[in-house]
């Protein structure tokens, strides 16, 4: 009778004391539950990466001013080291392949090298930025999908730099412009999405297989290879036609993903595909090859996205 | 006494309910029957190499299952101060990254109300390169606080590290000029200013020099005061005695007691001293073995010696 008594004299006083005064915060409940590779619950996690998105900006920004880019010559280096780079494949197309054209050739490989070094940037950091990032993910709960996003900012901080200093070459050697370069905000970000998407997956693989950090540089550069950046479509098609370059080449100039994205830069920039890196043609890109480079932009975040988030609850446990 | 007895159990369900849903509200952390087992793999360092070659050799990688927290379970009221505490391995820390969510656990469940912050090392997010005025701002916004929160609390965060006394101008210099007492400091002041719900600490208190070692143990017991929940994995016993009002003692993944912290300690205190005793007992077992064991060798020398003696002389 005893317990009776005292639990309904805790009844009454759980019913008579006042309630707690109202913690906002505390209606977050967060529970964890063991994981299977599935995707977690995308309302909140996309609410947390919004929330954070302060971090992922000031993260990239102080990481490239505590390597002092922010200072003039940190900047002169961003433009200098490309451009020092597209002088050695402006000789290796010119001089060993033959490729002419003089200053308006090179402008045509600035354009497709410092778009391609932008898609570059954007997967090798993120193929570090988990396995570099082990003491902020065995430390801290936050979505690991930042951290890809965050050196993606830092790739895009390090690409506007040099795309001034090209608008120079471009006007210089091009001396006009039309409308349809309005057409590169467009491709900028179908190309930056696309490159996420990869950095994503990327990001995520190079957990799983340390060794690919040493690999992935490699492909990229073999890749720049068999993608429009150096040699354009023409031209390879003209060395096919001649018989200098096997047939197969040309498959992969025409189902790489990248191709209708950097292909679309180069004709905004440099004028029609068909008649490469000469005024006169037509600066309008193809909607066939936006659309295209929109859908692989699109499937690649997906794909990329997807590993990533199904994974990313066992990265702590992984590092 | 029967009709009562249901009758009373019946309203006893009810306002267990009751209880339960206010209990529920005022809980910070429930934890269900938690188990966390981390899988080592043979391979330090995988790759895609060995991985190819294991294909190759149709080998499998050989998986050890360390069992680092084994079915706990315990709740934690919004208020409590709650010492963890236990010797080293024995899971304090994976227990502290499951609460945190940064751990997935294998089984059971975690339930965490409120906003929690971590603390479980020092200066997270943190880039040497840059100032530590730099570094509040990065290491606030890697909590997850905006940069107006920050700025409101940039100078209490200043003001505490206090780091003019020791050196003028030093919060605008990089921090890789610091020392590591300086870096804890603006590391530890950054976590305890985000005023959150949750607060996990993992030995961070054992940062800085005595005097700021004070005035750590003053902030956390100011954050206490204002109905704040701490989880705090020490091994200053004496820190979590006098900090917690709640203490849970863990021994190889196990729960082994958990309740007052004068008792709790008490007990662990004494186990420590009987391991060491046990310990002690064996060592000297094992010395006193051996001590035998040379004494009979010895025996056996002298007496071999005595026979040779004895033969040499009987031979002369």
């Amino acid at each position: 009778m005893a317990t009776a008594t005292s639990e309904t004299g805790s009844e009454q006083e759980a019913r008579t004391r006042t309630p707690e005064p109202p913690r906002p915060a505390a209606e977050q409940v967060h529970v964890f539950e063991p994981y299977r590779y599935a995707l977690p619950k995308l309302g909140p996690y996309f609410r947390d990466v919004w929330s954070r998105r302060q971090f992922a900006t000031h993260m990239a920004s102080s990481t490239l001013k505590g390597q002092h880019f922010d200072s003039f010559f940190g900047q002169f280096w961003l433009v200098l080291n490309p451009m020092l780079l597209a002088l050695v494949y402006f000789l290796l197309t010119s001089v060993l392949a033959g490729q002419g054209g003089g200053m308006k050739h090179f402008v045509g490989l600035l354009t497709g090298l410092f778009a391609f070094f932008y898609t570059r940037n954007i997967i090798q950091f993120a193929s570090q930025s988990i396995t570099g990032g082990g003491k902020m993910i065995i430390n801290m709960s936050f979505p690991k999908m930042l951290l890809p996003l965050s050196t993606t900012f830092t790739a895009m901080l390090m690409y506007f730099p040099t795309l001034l200093v090209y608008g120079v070459f471009y006007l210089t050697v091009h001396r006009t412009f039309t409308w349809n370069i309005l057409w590169v905000i467009p491709i900028f970000l179908i190309q930056t999405v696309f490159s996420y998407g990869l950095g994503l997956l990327f990001a995520a693989v190079t957990l799983y297989f340390r060794d690919m950090s040493t690999l992935l540089p490699y492909v990229l550069r073999i890749w720049m290879y068999i993608s429009p950046v150096l040699f354009s479509l023409s031209y390879v098609k003209g060395k096919v036609d001649a018989n200098l370059l096997p047939h197969w080449i040309l498959y992969f100039y025409q189902w790489d993903p990248f191709s209708p994205i950097i292909n679309s830069w180069n004709t905004v920039l440099v004028g029609d595909g068909s008649k490469p890196f000469s005024s006169g043609a037509s600066y309008a890109p193809q909607m066939v090859e936006i659309l295209a480079g929109a859908g692989c932009a699109v499937v690649a975040l997906l794909i990329g996205a997807w590993y990533f988030m199904s994974r990313e609850r066992e990265f702590a446990v992984r590092l | 006494m029967s009709s009562l007895s249901a009758s009373e159990t019946v309203a006893s369900t009810a306002t267990a309910k009751v209880i339960d849903k206010q209990q529920e509200s005022r809980m910070a952390i429930k934890v269900e029957d938690l188990h966390l087992y981390y899988r080592t793999k043979a391979e330090a360092n995988p790759t895609l190499k060995a991985a190819l070659i294991r294909k190759a050799k149709r080998q499998k990688v050989e998986q050890k299952v360390i069992k680092a927290v084994n079915g706990v379970s315990f709740e934690v009221p919004h208020g409590t101060v709650l010492g963890v505490i236990g010797h080293n391995g024995a899971g304090k820390s994976t227990l502290l990254r499951a609460l945190s969510g940064i751990l997935p656990p294998t089984q059971g469940r975690v339930e965490v109300r409120g906003r929690v912050s971590t603390l479980l090392a020092l200066g997270v997010g943190f880039n040497q390169n840059l100032t530590g005025r730099e570094n509040i701002v990065l290491g606030g916004l890697a909590q997850g606080w905006s940069k107006d929160q920050i700025r409101e609390k940039e100078h209490a965060i200043i003001d505490f590290a206090d780091l003019d006394t020791l050196s003028e101008g030093a919060m605008d210099r990089p921090m890789k000029t610091y020392s590591s007492g300086m870096y804890a400091r603006v590391a530890f002041a950054v976590g305890v200013h985000m005023d959150p719900d949750i607060l996990l600490v993992d030995e961070a208190l054992s940062a800085g020099d005595a005097r700021f070692k004070e005035k750590a143990t003053e902030k956390m017991l100011e954050l206490c005061e204002n109905a704040r929940t701490i989880v705090l994995v020490s091994h200053g016993l004496e820190t979590v005695r006098h900090m917690s009002n709640h203490c849970i003692w863990m021994d190889h993944g196990h729960l082994v007691q958990a309740g007052d912290p004068d008792e709790t300690i008490d007990a662990y205190i004494e186990k420590q001293r009987k391991d060491r005793e046990a310990a002690d007992a064996k060592k000297r077992a094992a010395e006193a073995a051996e001590a035998k064991e040379d004494q009979a060798l010895a025996e056996k020398a002298e007496r071999t010696k005595e026979a040779l003696h004895k033969a040499i002389g009987e031979d002369v």
